[in-house]
């Protein structure tokens, strides 16, 4: 098992094209970040008219500005830190590159009564938007290489700007 | 090689009245347990499918946050069960507590909102069905999962001295009981202890339940699985079902539940490895709570590792039965399984030796904490479709690390 941090940021706004959660490494961060899952939670609890919405989950390859940073918080004390190179973040301004997968996903809030589609999305299993395929030791994770400026973000595409979600990274720190 | 495994299923088992002498017996529809000398059995998996109809309603909606802590104060202790009986108990430095007073947090893992309600009147309510501790399939996780760890590239969340972790409620909303379950691993052993946590949401900023691994401890603990579920018991008088994991005794147990082994050539199980439906599961009181002190047969069963609500699998089965779910693939058209040690091979099975059992057991009432059971005479409602499934291996094990380990005996002085 290689060291674990998790990058989690609460009550995040949607607005259209936002960066709702990323992580980043500079080309000074020799280290390999693996990005093992990605959570989207849809905790809002507040009365909203929410809407169908659809996510992207991209890699960039810009420096991020901007936004939020988030502190990463790591499974065990005894970890070494992150790279200074590393960061995390929410709204932060970036560019685009590949496309990983798309997803639906709602802003509209859980109910007490009801099937509905948004309290479906608050139960973690169900938040797992990334990877595909869990535990598939055949497939790579998601990697930012060391020594490469690059990173990856969960991009809402919808416009919409009423609800929130929480979002979680959880990444291995590892020398290669 | 992995050791010879086995499957059992009661197929359809009677709906039995709960009867007898509630401080001993408990009706037990589904039962493992090892009466043969040298050999050692490990349940891998419990699953479970059954239908049965309540109605209760209450709501509350709200946050849970399972926060990292770095200090704990007060609150009632509460029991880690140990997978192998022969493991040491944990350190005493290591606390484990329901409601504790004060708890100092230290960066946040993740955020969910637990189950709020129970709305077994309305089919449709996620809230009410999906949150029993049953498998999704694929997905390798309970719809009541919180935290697993789905890689095993990803550590589990490490406790070192001085460090803990908690379920904490940063936000207003009081309403009745939930149950959360977790698995602790002691890193350098392998011991594996599953810890029940009953517990109630409580005013804001307070922390329900919480392990904190004390300085002085010498250990590291692993926390591999955590799940919450919904135990809302209002005015009924609803039957409810416990895992109970032990030393223990089969009463009345000629009803036999089929065994099948994976290979055909694998010798007959030993006569004394009794895998019974429809029985009574006598507690063994010489091994488990002190003679004398029977108060904690009711107060929480010696060895209990889980509770669910037969509500949910209700709501479950008759969802099958809309239209609108037949195309989708969802967790209620599989199995229910209580996987609590099942496919993470970083913990140790349920693991039982001579003198010990894994049962699933029913009564009214044994939800809320410290409340006495209530006989009930018939089972409520219909039962239909009932079906236990277990899988377990067996291996030889012929040495003094066979036998149960005894607990400090208090006897009357007559």
């Amino acid at each position: 098992m290689a060291n674990t941090h998790t990058c989690n940021a609460q009550s995040v706004a949607y607005a259209l094209n936002k960066d709702m959660i990323d992580v980043h490494h500079t080309a000074a961060d020799a280290r390999f970040e693996r990005l093992r899952e990605l959570v989207m939670l849809n905790n809002s609890l507040t009365a909203v008219t929410g809407v169908i919405l659809q996510c992207e989950i991209r890699r960039h390859t810009t420096a991020p500005t901007g936004g939020t940073a988030i502190t990463p918080v790591s499974r065990d004390s005894a970890n070494s830190a992150l790279d200074a190179g590393f960061t995390s973040g929410t709204g932060r301004t970036l560019v685009d590159s590949n496309l990983y997968r798309r997803f639906v996903f709602g802003n509209e809030e859980p109910v007490i009564a009801g099937a509905a589609f948004a309290n479906w999305l608050t139960l973690v299993p169900f938040g797992l938007v990334w990877p595909p395929s869990v535990g598939d030791t055949s497939l790579e994770p998601l990697t930012m290489v060391g020594g490469t400026l690059e990173g990856f973000y969960i991009k809402n595409i919808t416009s919409t700007v009423v609800g929130a979600a929480d979002l979680e990274a959880h990444l291995t720190d590892e020398a290669s | 090689m992995p050791d010879e495994s086995w499957l059992a299923f009661t197929e359809t088992a009677d709906a039995q009245g709960y009867d007898g002498d509630a401080a001993l017996a408990w009706d037990s529809p589904f039962a493992i347990v090892n009466e043969a000398a040298g050999h050692v059995i490990e349940v891998r998996k419990l699953c479970v499918e059954l239908c049965h109809g309540v109605d209760v309603a209450q709501g509350f909606l709200g946050h849970f946050d399972l926060q990292r802590i770095t200090a704990v104060s007060g609150g009632v202790a509460l029991t880690p069960v140990k997978h192998v009986s022969s493991v040491a108990n944990l350190p005493s430095q290591v606390t484990i507590v329901r409601r504790p007073t004060s708890v100092a947090t230290n960066g946040r893992l993740r955020r969910f909102v637990p189950i709020g309600s129970t709305r077994a009147g309305v089919i449709l309510s996620t809230f009410s069905f999906p949150r029993v501790k049953g498998d999704i399939g694929g997905r390798g996780a309970s719809n009541s999962t919180i935290f697993n760890i789905p890689d095993t590239n990803l550590q589990p969340i490490v406790l070192r001295e001085g460090e803990g972790i908690a379920l904490y409620q940063p936000g207003a909303g009081t309403v009745f009981d939930q149950r959360a379950n977790c698995q602790i691993v002691v890193a350098a052993t392998g011991a594996t202890f599953t810890v029940p946590m009953p517990f109630g949401s409580v005013g804001p900023g307070v922390a329900v339940a919480a392990i904190f691994n004390g300085t002085g401890s010498g250990v590291v603990l692993n926390v591999r699985n955590w799940n919450v579920t919904d135990e809302a018991e209002a005015n009924n008088v609803l039957p409810k079902y416990r895992i109970l994991f032990g030393p223990m005794t089969l009463v009345n147990g000629e009803d036999l539940a089929t065994v099948r082994p994976f290979v055909s050539s694998s010798p007959a199980l030993p006569a004394g490895v009794l895998v019974r439906r429809n029985s009574y599961v006598r507690l063994n009181q010489f091994y488990t709570e002190p003679f004398d002190q029977g108060q904690y047969v009711f107060h929480a069963a010696a060895g209990e590792v889980d509770q669910f609500n037969p509500m949910f699998m209700h709501q479950q089965v008759m969802a099958r039965t809309l239209p609108w779910q037949a195309a989708q693939r969802l967790w209620f058209q599989q199995e229910l399984l209580w996987d609590r040690a099942g496919r993470d091979t970083s913990k140790q099975g349920w693991t039982l030796r001579k003198g010990e059992g894994l049962a699933v057991v029913w009564g009214a009432k044994l939800g809320e904490r410290g409340a006495a059971m209530t006989n009930v005479d018939v089972h409520p409602s219909t039962f239909q479709n009932h079906n236990f499934t277990a899988v377990f291996t067996r291996r030889a094990g012929a040495s003094a690390a066979d036998l149960p380990v005894r607990r400090p005996q208090y006897h009357l002085g007559l």
